[in-house]
């Protein structure tokens, strides 16, 4: 029963991505297990930003490619699977009718595209210098299109969730009218999250903007690029009849300012939606769709633990009923950490976890279940933590030759987008 | 061709000779023209068919017409005539007609040749041979059954033709008569047939024997088939007849599968005298069956590759052994004729694999009954039994585990695109599959849990290892895993959950891509699903597998998040409970760990899912038992949506105008729905929530609905197609659901009277009845207000007059003009009208007469529909109507004096109109019921208007018998009297006067002329006679029913 409850939560999945933020963080599971995932997100990192190098080149020319002539978009259009040539109306225009169970179709171009970020397992050495902090409210990740004068607002699955005027560029026609320049055929896509209790959005990240495409900059430079419109744009925060959901950047400074900031509470104070975790972005790291190392996602009451800083009590008051246990084992294990060489540590103290937490675990089992044998699970621990290496390693290079596959198709998808575009 | 109208009229003329050019002109523009003219030719052609004197064309239009279509025509005006005015034909021309026939069909089938090429025809003509042979036979013909056999001798030809017309006549009487023919001339055919068999048996015997003509030996055997479910048991038993089927033509690719069927039919019957012909014939046929299918073939292999006709003998052979078995299984066991039984078994095992659904069907059938009838055995075989049965019953579980059907609760299937998608439409016939398999299956597990266990893991083990690895194979797996929940023992079945799970999650691991590992999570879940008893007992395992469900509600994978929301309302049903308890190793419920991070677990969901999502939750919290803590529960509950709706609201107070935003509707809507489905989980405790939504609410209903009047008056109604005004009325539609759906399960009828009641009317009823425009009166209104008096019965009679001045009227306004219009409107006031004549009768006595005669007429208006269900509510309202007003002296005699022959007409009407022939039974249980009361003279105001002193029974059958005679003058006088008389003596035995309602029915048809002798009317006077005797004799049972002078002169004393 043991073992069974084991393999039921750490490797029943419908998704393969590590650290996956729907689940638990694997460092407060109930039942810690060895995964390497830990070690090896550092190495990930690596390989994706040496990834990223080396398509650079390739990647310019693909944007290039979006902005040249029309005889070229063609050709890309061509090279895109036929359902999602279909969904090149992903943006309703007008009065279209939209046909019966047309709305996914639609927006399938728009399904998963999406940078997701992967639980902060292991801190980066250079998290002070290299990283940046996003302050991530509670709500629906979603991404908001603003194209054709209207603002089309989209689940991570693609499905269209609302649609209202904003001064997004090309989001209403009073904006449209109202920029000299004129947006008319302009379109912008940001990744937001959208808080219900103050029925905002909180931008994260801009994929697009007014028809440029930021796919390939850093995030630094996406950043600064919205931090300037959002200061350039006063209305998009005020509810107005232009712009009935306010649209906020969610707030971010430097990781190392972390400590302090943390020492006060609440984190946000302007608009004050509910914190519901802190996003750490690697400065370098393009917009990829997909999992990526290089985005690290911590809940506020595991940053003490995780980061090593202290904070504010109220953080303390998000933490679930049974962390405790969780807590004490992950001190002990970092404190392991802090000793020496970080790998063989880290593991040596994950077995002594599991043992523990065994112990502990089947206690309170036998409470509920005295009749329960568990001959299978004893044998478990040894045989697994070696098997787990090779078997990681296999997953990563899946995981990555996948990525590669996710990033190339993301990138279709948004040269799709462009000429889409400019054909309207 | 213009002129074909005028042409056509021609036609018409009987003085001229009749044109067939012209007809077969115009037939064949019928066949093939187009528009207009195709039309203009068939009106004409149709106008003829009409005509009285159109039957007499005939001859000449079959003797000179050489177009088959103008024949076939002629043929029809022909049958015409004879089901409808046959009896007011002058009887001379009755014989002319019938020799003609006779005549034509011997013509068309003496020889072979014409009969293949004018089948049709000929068919034709046999089919109005056996329409006349009704109304003849035997009176006018006696002599028909020897003249028949008689002519088959001639020809082989003509022989194999009046097999046809016997077999059709076979069918005519036996297998559809009813509604046809009254219930006595059915009698008279069928013993007229009976007694004079034995020529027929003779004449089939003989051309079986004798001929070596293999259409009339098929066609013999085809009528034989029709014969065999009715003809006297000594003609198959005490004959050859069963060893000329199985050795003459068992065998016979051609005549196969008919003989089949025959044996299949003689399988079915089950007399102790025949036994051991029984077995000698089950032996034969078996060891006929090895020599022409040997029993080592493939036969799922065999039927996939086969002809038709070879499949038809694979599903005739599976009734013939289900059938045989079902009946005389244990026979045979008795006999202990072992090896012959396994062969029949194994035979039977071999056609259930045949992938074709409805042989499976067959098979399962017979797998049931044996599962049912073993495990009543009670598990000890008696010896014989333990060698035969336990082999075959493994390989029967190997049958259904691979081949469960989908149970009804999956709803995210593949569809044929390969498509993920969810399923809305439900497939009864597979739900029932499902049903049968699963019962089987569950009864084998209890005959041998440890081999059903066996073959499960088996199967799984073949998944992990992929030889039969597909998504089909793992859903059909699954369900039959699940489909076994409960019937193993707890510790048995917990160490067969644990490895059959843990397998599944290894093979989870094992398979790569979303698309596999997205099933086998579903197949997981499902499993895991129809255990709770597992569920329930390991806490840990529930938990973790909530926290997996939610986890997957985050995956955007097709399917998944329907998936984990399904699967987490059914756990939350099952094992409620345990999760407002605080657990073993737990700090607090677990219902308040989810409630703190709700917002979080759902924020991915569609609002569909997310509604799924509160109900749930909801039935959690419906299982704590403790009312404080409850509340507390119930509030951070509902915090998430009261955010957003006091957002709305308070915006709303400062610009009412925000309540035309789509945005902020739909949001609205959204919020609405989860208080539903809150509501409906809760029940009695949701009272809180709605208490502190309740007054806006309305409020909002108010403002929606002045906006959707306000923008219909100044755009018309087609405005009301426009999704604002749509989402506007979901909005009011939800509204009007919520509150129904908590009357109904509230617990405190005086308390919703007194708090939520009168609030609710005066927005809701003033809205209803002050909306100008009928389109826009929300028909849910009298949805809402009918399960409010479902609920609420009598205590809410005070406010029925206030509800029906709201209501009533208008909304009866709209529907009296027609029977169509506002279907909605129309289905819904019948229905509130039914509840209020259920719970709220005496509000019925306390309104005004005017009123009240507006509720009859309703009722009466109801009945007139076609529309089925409105139709039935009517009379049921109607019938009610009489049950409840017996209850008060007063009020039911002036209802009889007012209404009681007002209704009997209104009745006869619809029940003599074609178009309600649905409505029969409940037509008959009323008619029955207004006959008992005036017979037990509960009727005391004289319903005669011109003679108060006649006797009130003599009126109503004398003013039965006039109305009938007037509506149907074509009716004899006996005819009426029979009638009129059988309703009174059948009105206690309702199934014998809706019967005698049917032949009446039969008889207003056909005109009869003066001849009704056919109908048989003196016995079916005795008969009723009889009826009356026995209804006495009943009523004399009991002491005081029958008045001192009724009774007879020996019990005087």
């Amino acid at each position: 029963m043991d073992s069974l409850l084991e393999n039921l939560e750490n490797s029943f999945k419908v998704d393969d991505r590590p650290n996956n933020t729907d689940a638990a963080h694997p460092y407060f599971m109930n039942f810690y297990k060895c995964r390497n995932d830990a070690s090896n997100q550092a190495a990930r990192r690596k390989e994706f930003l040496e990834a990223q190098k080396k398509k650079r080149t390739s990647e310019h020319n693909t944007f290039r490619n979006i902005l040249e002539t029309d005889s070229q978009h063609n050709t890309t259009k061509n090279n895109l699977p036929k359902e999602k040539c279909q969904s090149m109306e992903w943006l309703p225009s007008g009065k279209k009718k939209i046909p019966f169970k047309s709305k996914t179709q639609d927006s399938e171009c728009l399904k998963n595209i999406l940078m997701e970020s992967e639980w902060l397992v292991d801190v980066p050495d250079d998290l002070d210098t290299r990283w940046t902090a996003v302050v991530c409210p509670q709500g629906k990740r979603c991404i908001l299109v603003a194209k054709g004068n209207g603002t089309q607002a989209y689940d991570k699955a693609g499905r269209q969730f609302m649609s209202f005027p904003s001064w997004l560029p090309s989001g209403s026609w009073a904006e449209t009218y109202s920029s000299p320049g004129g947006h008319k055929n302009g379109q912008t896509i940001l990744d937001c999250i959208y808080n219900f209790d103050s029925t905002s959005f909180y931008v994260l990240d801009v994929i697009e903007w007014n028809s440029h495409p930021f796919l390939s900059c850093e995030t630094d430079f996406r950043f600064y690029w919205l931090s300037s419109k959002f200061d350039e744009i006063i209305q998009l925060s005020e509810k107005s009849k232009n712009n009935p959901k306010s649209i906020y950047l969610a707030p971010r400074f430097p990781a190392a300012e972390l400590p302090s900031r943390m020492a006060h509470f609440p984190l946000v104070e302007e608009t004050n939606p509910k914190v519901d975790g802190i996003l750490f972005y690697h400065k370098e790291t393009h917009y990829t769709s997909g999992s990526t190392p290089l985005v690290g996602w911590l809940k506020p009451f595991m940053v003490p633990e995780m980061l090593k800083i202290s904070v504010h009590e109220a953080y303390k008051a998000d933490v679930p009923p049974n962390y405790l246990s969780a807590v004490q084992f992950i001190q002990s294990s970092l404190s392991n950490q802090a000793q020496k060489s970080k790998y063989r540590t880290r593991k040596d103290s994950n077995q002594k976890g599991i043992r523990r937490g065994k112990n502990r675990h089947s206690s309170s089992m036998d409470k509920v279940e005295s009749m329960e044998e568990d001959s299978a699970s004893n044998q478990d621990p040894p045989v697994e933590a070696t098997s787990c290496d090779t078997k990681a390693d296999l997953v990563n290079r899946d995981m990555i030759s996948e990525l590669a596959s996710c990033e190339s198709s993301s990138s279709s998808t948004e040269m799709h987008m462009e000429d889409n575009a400019g054909n309207s | 061709m213009a002129s074909l109208g005028t042409e056509a009229a021609k036609l018409l003329d009987f003085n001229e000779k009749l044109n067939i050019n012209l007809l077969d002109e115009v037939v064949n523009c019928m066949y093939h023209g187009l528009g207009e003219q195709q039309r203009v030719a068939q009106d004409a052609l149709t106008t003829l068919k009409n005509h009285p004197q159109a039957w007499t064309r005939v001859d000449s239009i079959l003797e000179y017409s050489s177009n088959q279509q103008t024949k076939y025509y002629a043929l029809q005006i022909l049958e015409e005539v004879i089901k409808t005015r046959w009896k007011t034909l002058p009887r001379n021309q009755c014989e002319g007609i019938k020799k003609y026939i006779v005549e034509l069909i011997i013509k068309t089938s003496s020889d072979p040749e014409t009969m293949e090429s004018k089948k049709m025809y000929l068919n034709k003509l046999n089919m109005i041979l056996v329409q006349v042979l009704k109304r003849e036979w035997p009176k006018n013909w006696e002599s028909f059954i020897p003249d028949i056999v008689g002519a088959s001798k001639t020809s082989e030809s003509l022989c194999q033709n009046n097999m046809v017309i016997l077999k059709l006549l076979s069918e005519e009487v036996f297998d559809f008569s009813s509604g046809q023919m009254t219930q006595t001339k059915a009698k008279h055919l069928k013993d007229s047939m009976c007694s004079e068999f034995s020529q027929i048996f003779t004449l089939c015997q003989f051309v079986l024997h004798n001929s070596e003509n293999a259409s009339l030996v098929n066609a013999t055997l085809e009528t034989l088939l029709r014969f065999l479910n009715w003809i006297p048991l000594g003609y198959i038993f005490e004959t050859d007849l069963i060893k000329s089927l199985i050795f003459k033509f068992l065998n016979v690719p051609l005549f196969r599968n008919v003989t089949m069927k025959c044996l299949t039919e003689i399988a079915a019957v089950k007399h102790l005298m025949y036994a051991d012909v029984t077995v000698s014939m089950f032996l034969e046929t078996m060891k006929e069956l090895e020599k022409m299918l040997p029993p080592t073939t493939n036969i799922r292999e065999a039927y996939a590759k086969g002809q038709d006709q070879e499949q038809h003998f694979v599903q005739n052979l599976a009734m013939f052994l289900c059938t045989f078995l079902k009946e005389h299984g244990s026979l045979i066991e008795r006999k202990g004729l072992n090896d012959e039984l396994t062969t029949a078994l194994h035979y039977l095992i071999m056609i259930s694999e045949v992938e074709e659904v409805e042989i499976f069907k067959i098979c399962l059938e017979y797998w049931n009954a044996l599962a049912i009838e073993l495990y009543r055995e009670d598990f000890s075989f008696p010896h014989f039994r333990r060698d035969i049965y336990p082999p075959v019953l493994t390989k029967v579980r190997y049958i259904m585990i691979s081949r469960m059907a989908k149970p009804e609760e999956v709803l995210v299937v593949e569809n044929e695109n390969g498509e993920v998608v969810r399923e809305f439409m439900k497939d009864t016939d597979a739900i029932n599959l499902y049903k049968n398999m699963r019962e089987t299956l569950v009864y084998l597990t209890h005959l041998d849990c440890v081999d059903t266990e066996r073959v499960m893991t088996e199967k799984l083990q073949n998944q992990v290892t992929g030889t039969e690895w597909s998504w089909k194979n793992l859903n059909t797996l699954c369900w039959a895993i699940g489909s076994i929940s409960g019937a193993m023992h707890e510790e048995d079945e917990k160490r067969f959950l644990v490895t059959v799970i843990k397998d599944l999650l290894g093979l989870c691991e094992q398979k790569k891509g979303k698309d596999n590992k997205a099933i086998i999570a579903s197949n997981i879940m499902y499993v895991v699903g129809q255990y709770p008893r597992f569920l329930r007992a390991h806490w840990k395992f529930l938990k973790t597998v909530v926290n997996k469900l939610f986890e997957f509600m985050h995956e955007t994978h097709d399917g998944v998040q329907d998936m984990a929301c399904d699967t987490f309302i059914k756990i939350a049903q099952k094992c409620k409970r345990h999760f407002v308890l605080v657990q073993v190793g737990e700090a607090m419920p677990f219902v308040e760990e989810i409630l703190s991070t709700i917002s979080t677990i759902i924020c991915d969901l569609q609002p569909q899912q997310i509604h799924t999502f509160y109900e749930a939750v909801g039935l959690m919290i419906s299982a704590q038992t403790n009312t404080v803590q409850q509340e507390v529960l119930i509030e951070k509950y509902m915090s998430l949506p009261n955010t957003v709706w006091d957002d709305i609201i308070s915006r709303a107070a400062t610009n009412v105008d925000i309540l035309k935003d789509i945005e902020v509707i739909k949001q609205l809507v959204n919020i609405l729905k989860t208080n539903v489905r809150a509501c409906k989980a809760l029940g009695q405790p949701y009272f809180l929530q709605l208490g502190r939504i309740y007054l806006d609410m309305l409020n909002v209903y108010k403002v929606m609905s002045s906006n959707i009047v306000t923008a219909i008056a100044s755009n018309g109604e087609l405005v009301t197609k426009q999704p604002v005004i749509k989402a506007m009325r979901v909005v009011k539609k939800e509204i009007l659901e919520l509150i129904a759906v908590w009357i109904q399960r509230s617990t405190n009828p005086q308390m919703v009277l007194e708090n939520f009641i009168p609030p609710l009317l005066e927005a809701v009823l003033t809205d209803y009845n002050q909306t100008q425009v009928p389109a826009a009166r929300e028909p849910e209104v009298l949805v809402a207000l009918t399960k409010i008096v479902d609920r609420l019965q009598s205590n809410i009679t005070s406010l029925i007059p206030r509800i029906f001045e709201s209501v009533f009227e208008c909304t009866l306004d709209m529907i009296n003009k027609d029977l169509e219009e506002f279907p909605e409107h129309r289905i819904n006031f019948f229905l509130l009208l039914q509840s209020v004549n259920n719970f709220c009768f005496d509000a019925f006595l306390s309104i005004p007469p005017s009123q009240f005669k507006l509720v009859l007429d309703s009722a009466i208006w109801a009945i007139k529909h076609t529309m089925r269900n409105v139709a039935e509510i009517g009379s049921q309202v109607l019938y009610q109507i009489f049950v409840n007003v017996q209850e008060n002296e007063n009020a039911a005699q002036s209802f009889y004096a007012t209404y009681f022959t007002d209704i009997l007409q209104h009745i006869f009407s619809v029940l003599t109109d074609s178009s309600h022939t649905a409505g029969l039974m409940m037509h008959a249980t009323i008619l029955a019921h207004m006959f008992r009361l005036v017979e037990a003279n509960r009727v005391k105001v004289p319903l005669c208007p011109v003679n108060p002193n006649m006797d009130n029974l003599m009126y109503i059958q004398e003013f039965v018998a006039s109305l009938l005679k007037s509506a149907f003058p074509h009716l004899s006088d006996n005819q009426i009297k029979i009638t009129v008389q059988g309703m009174l003596n059948l009105d206690h035995d309702l199934t014998a006067f809706k019967e005698h309602l049917r032949d009446f029915l039969v008889q207003i048809r056909e005109y009869s002329g003066e001849d009704d002798s056919d109908l048989f009317l003196d016995e079916r006077e005795a008969e009723l006679k009889k009826a009356e005797a026995a209804k006495r004799q009943e009523q004399s049972l009991v002491p005081g029913i029958l008045g001192p002078h009724e009774l007879a002169e020996e019990m005087q004393d």
